[in-house]
Parts: C-alpha cells; sequence; structure tokens
C-alpha cells in the first residue's frame, strides 16, 4: 500500500534532516523507529506471501541492527567501526542482490537444490491465511 | 578528515565559529557531535580548506565556496569532470532492467496480431538485447519467468534506501571520492557503497566526485532534487525507440502499442524517487547560524539568510515541490486508490498498468478502503 510506504520514507527523512544537529538523537530515533515498523510488520503480516513477509521482516530487523550499531560510536568513526558496518551492510545487500540473479538463473536454468529456494510461482503465490499473518 | 564546526557551538572563539577547520578547538566543546553531523570533505587540514575550495573566511563560512565558477561541488567535493553522462546512461539501464525485469508484473494479455511478437524486443523497458521470447501471462505481480514478486524489489529499494539514509554522515564511503578511497585498506568495501548509491535514484552520488557541467550551488542542490526525473525522460525515449524499431520491422502494419508495461514501469521509477527528491528538499530548508551568517547545513556555499532574495526565489520550488510532490503524492495515491476501488477490483486494464500502487501491500491499508469481497485483503 503505496501511501502508507510514501508515509514512512517521509518519517525517516524527517527525522534524519531534524536531528542532523544531534546524531546521537538521530539515530536514537532511527533505532526506535526500524523497532516501532519491525513490530507493526510483524502484527500485521501485510503482504500476500510468507516468502515477501519473511524477506520484509529481515529486512527491518537488519535496519533496527545496523541503527543500533549505529548509536554505539560518536562520528567520525573509527576505522575498525568503519570495518564492521561495512561487512554488516554489504554482506546483506550482496546477498540480496545474489538471491535476485540466482532467481533469474534458476528460472533460466533450472536447478533442483534450488527449488525450495525459490519454489515455483503456483507454490509460491499461496496466499497467506489471515490466522497465520502474526507467524512470520 | 576534518570536519566543518556547524556554527551553533558555544565557548568556542567567533573564529573558530566561522572557520571551521579547527578539529581540536570544537572537539573540546559540548558540540563536537555537531561537528560530525555535517557533510564532510570541506578541510583538507586543521587551517585550510580542501582542494579546489575557496580559502575559508568570514565569506566562506564553513568552507562552502569552490575557488571558482568553473567547479561544481558533487559530493562533498570541488570537482568539473566529463565522466558523470557515462554514469547515468549505465545506471539508467541498470535501473530500468532491474526495476522493470522484478516489477512490471501481470501484464496485459497481448492481442494476436501482426508484429505482436514484437513486443518485448528493441526498446521496450524489460527487453534485454538478447531477449527475443513472447510475452508471457504474469500473475499477482508475478513474473511467470522468475518466482520473485514487485514485493521483492520494493522491500529492496526500501531497504538501500534507508541504509543510505541512516549512514550519510556517518561512513567516510558518503564523504570520499573514488580516487582518496583507493588509498584505503578497505577502499574495495567503499566503492561497493558508493555504488549501492544508484539503488537510491541518485547516480551522481554513486559517481563519487563527478560532474557533467558546471553548476551553482543553488543548481546543484536543485538538480539532485529533480534529476531523478531525468530516469524518466530515458524511460520515454525507451519508449520513442521501441515504436520506432516496431516500424521498421512491422512496416505499414503498425501493431498497437501495449501501454501497461511502460505505465507500470513509470509508476514504481516514480515512486522510487520520492526519497531523493524528498531528502533534497528538506534539505534545501534546513539552515544553520555560522557566526554572523546563515547558511544551508548540507551545501554551506548556500546563504539564507533572510535577504537573499535567491535563495527565496529557489525556496518558492522547494515548497511547491514539498506540496505537489512531498505530501501531495501520498495523499494523491490515497485518494485514487479510494475513487477506484471496484475498477481495480473488477482488474480493469488501467487498474492492472497502476498496479504498482495497490500491489506491493496486499492488506494494510486495502483492508479498510476496499472492502473487497474478492480478494483475499
Amino acid at each position: 500500500m503505496e501511501p502508507v510506504v510514501l508515509l514512512r520514507r517521509t518519517v525517516l527523512i524527517v527525522l534524519d534532516v531534524a536531528l542532523v544537529l544531534q546524531p546521537r538523537w538521530r539515530y536514537t530515533s532511527f533505532v526506535l523507529l526500524s523497532l516501532v515498523l519491525f513490530a507493526a510488520h510483524l502484527l500485521l503480516a501485510p503482504f500476500r506471501t510468507r516468502r515477501d513477509n519473511h524477506i520484509e521482516a529481515l529486512s527491518l530487523l537488519h535496519l533496527v541492527f545496523v541503527s543500533a550499531l549505529l548509536t554505539s560510536e560518536s562520528p567520525p568513526f573509527s576505522d575498525a567501526m568503519e570495518v564492521v558496518v561495512s561487512i554488516v551492510v554489504l554482506v546483506p545487500a550482496l546477498a540480496f542482490l545474489l538471491y535476485f540473479a540466482l532467481d533469474r538463473i534458476h528460472a533460466k536454468y533450472p536447478v533442483a537444490r534450488l527449488g525450495k529456494l525459490f519454489p515455483p510461482a503456483a507454490t509460491a503465490s499461496v496466499l497467506q491465511s489471515p490466522g497465520s499473518a502474526a507467524a512470520v | 578528515m576534518y570536519y566543518p564546526a556547524s556554527g551553533n557551538e558555544s565557548g568556542s572563539s567567533e573564529a573558530a565559529k566561522i572557520f571551521p577547520c579547527t578539529r581540536v578547538a570544537v572537539a573540546r566543546d559540548r558540540f563536537h557531535d555537531t561537528n560530525s553531523a555535517g557533510p564532510p570533505n570541506r578541510c583538507e587540514s586543521a587551517s585550510s580548506c580542501s582542494k579546489n575550495r575557496a580559502p575559508f573566511g568570514p565569506t566562506n563560512p564553513l568552507c562552502g565556496r569552490c575557488v571558482s565558477s568553473n567547479y561544481t561541488e558533487i559530493d562533498g567535493h570541488c570537482v568539473c569532470e566529463l565522466r558523470l553522462l557515462t554514469y547515468i546512461t549505465h545506471s539508467h539501464r541498470l535501473l530500468t532492467r532491474f526495476v522493470c525485469r522484478l516489477s512490471v508484473g501481470r501484464r496485459w494479455p497481448r492481442r494476436p496480431g501482426p508484429g505482436a511478437e514484437l513486443g518485448v524486443r528493441a526498446g521496450d523497458p524489460c527487453a534485454g538485447p538478447r531477449d527475443q521470447r513472447l510475452d508471457q501471462e504474469w500473475v499477482l505481480g508475478r513474473s511467470a519467468r522468475t518466482s520473485l514478486t514487485i514485493v521483492s524489489v520494493a522491500v529492496f529499494l526500501f531497504w538501500v534506501q534507508t541504509l543510505m539514509i541512516m549512514l550519510s554522515g556517518a561512513h567516510s564511503a558518503f564523504g570520499w571520492s573514488v580516487d582518496k578511497l583507493e588509498s584505503r585498506s578497505f577502499s574495495t568495501c567503499a566503492v561497493l557503497f558508493l555504488r549501492l548509491k544508484v539503488f537510491n535514484f541518485a547516480p551522481q552520488q554513486a559517481a563519487g566526485a563527478v560532474c557533467v557541467m558546471p553548476q551553482t550551488p543553488y543548481e546543484q542542490l536543485g538538480v539532485s532534487g529533480v534529476f531523478p526525473l531525468v530516469f524518466i525522460g530515458l524511460l520515454g525515449v525507451s519508449l520513442v525507440v521501441h515504436r520506432l524499431y516496431q516500424y521498421l520491422r512491422a512496416g505499414a502494419v503498425l501493431p498497437p502499442l501495449d501501454l501497461v508495461p511502460w505505465i507500470r514501469t513509470l509508476v514504481v521509477l516514480g515512486l522510487s524517487c520520492y526519497t531523493q527528491v524528498t531528502s533534497s528538499v528538506l534539505l534545501y530548508m534546513q539552515c544553520v547560524n555560522v557566526g554572523t551568517q546563515r547558511v544551508v547545513f548540507s551545501v554551506p556555499a548556500i546563504d539564507c539568510s533572510p535577504g537573499n532574495t535567491k535563495y527565496i526565489g529557489w525556496l518558492v520550488i522547494a515548497v511547491l515541490l514539498l506540496i505537489v510532490f512531498v505530501a501531495g503524492l501520498p495523499v494523491a495515491v490515497l485518494v485514487f486508490l479510494c475513487r477506484n476501488r471496484e475498477h481495480i477490483e473488477r482488474g480493469e486494464k488501467f487498474a492492472v498498468a497502476l498496479g504498482p500502487l495497490f500491489e506491493v501491500r496486499a492488506r494494510l491499508l486495502l483492508l479498510f478502503l476496499l472492502k473487497s469481497k474478492t480478494h483475499y485483503w
């Protein structure tokens, strides 16, 4: 539902700009916002398929983790901290892109072992029942 | 790396407020955190501004100005090179195909007829150079050729864009140029960070410190606000090329134009640009006091004191964007969905074309707005 998504982005940017002179509060607000979004997602599980809900839950959980990590040190970060942040951000980003790439490859050249990771459309599009929504 | 002082610090001398490259001095006061919150790369050392920047002084607070109008500030650096066009072209190709391939979603069944097989060839936003296959049915926003849905793309884009916002000003990769990064032990990681900015619809940042032409600070910030619209323009160019190709191949009988995938791609591009435009608009309005002057925090070369008519002129544009795009878009989408819920439920063609507006979230708000009897939500 795009109005909700756009509102979510607007809140994030407003916090980013408004608190730019108070980095600690800025990062704390990111943690709180991410937690609220994560909790709301777990409660509502708004997507049709279970896998989509899992992906969104993982990404929101990762945002909570990164924002919490950023509160641990005042910028400018030390080299060690930057390496840690780099790993924490880049590894999931590459994993995400790899997932897209594997999906494309699997669609073109089906690999049996990847069948579970990329279920056929008929299976993957099974609607998530309201009762199981909270079980994401 | 030296960070400019914001000018809000108390207890520092007036010189420390105006001449920002005195990290040690300002680090002692309680506004130490404030110093690191600003955009980096303004200072080369504790006594001078960075390369290609005008000397600091009362007329150049926060080392905001470049040495001459031939230089443009891109991503915190005063530069002028002609490499950006390449990045724009590459970014357009990457983004359009990435977004379209995975998010075009359900396609309207193609009408059989002469030339219909040309649908996904040259110019089609989803077509690669070797992709000669026919359209396939799309179900539930899912390509028959992939198991991923539009949700995966939307989640990925939101996740990357949120990370970019969180890490701006925190990670050095967002302040250093690619050349500078090469001397760092973890430069590869940092360059990868820069490349991720492509997904933030900000290729001018992803390219590092390069520019296509000299720009004033106003133009630079203004362009960063409307730059994502370039992608939409390029999509239009692709459409023209597509029709031209169809015309040349089909001869006299021109196949009917299927606008559905184009409109869907346009909607996704428009929605994905929202973060970048909103950020630029709000940053333009954020002024800080530096000594006796008042400047835009993210672009200190812009004087935003009340008497500056140039700033006020651009501020009018920023306010218009704020009202029409930043605030207007979510409201417009909400009203559109409410007014057209019956058409959407019937799955009419225009509803399919605008599907990215409501397919992403199946239940969340539609549960209350649409009261559907035919869909799960």
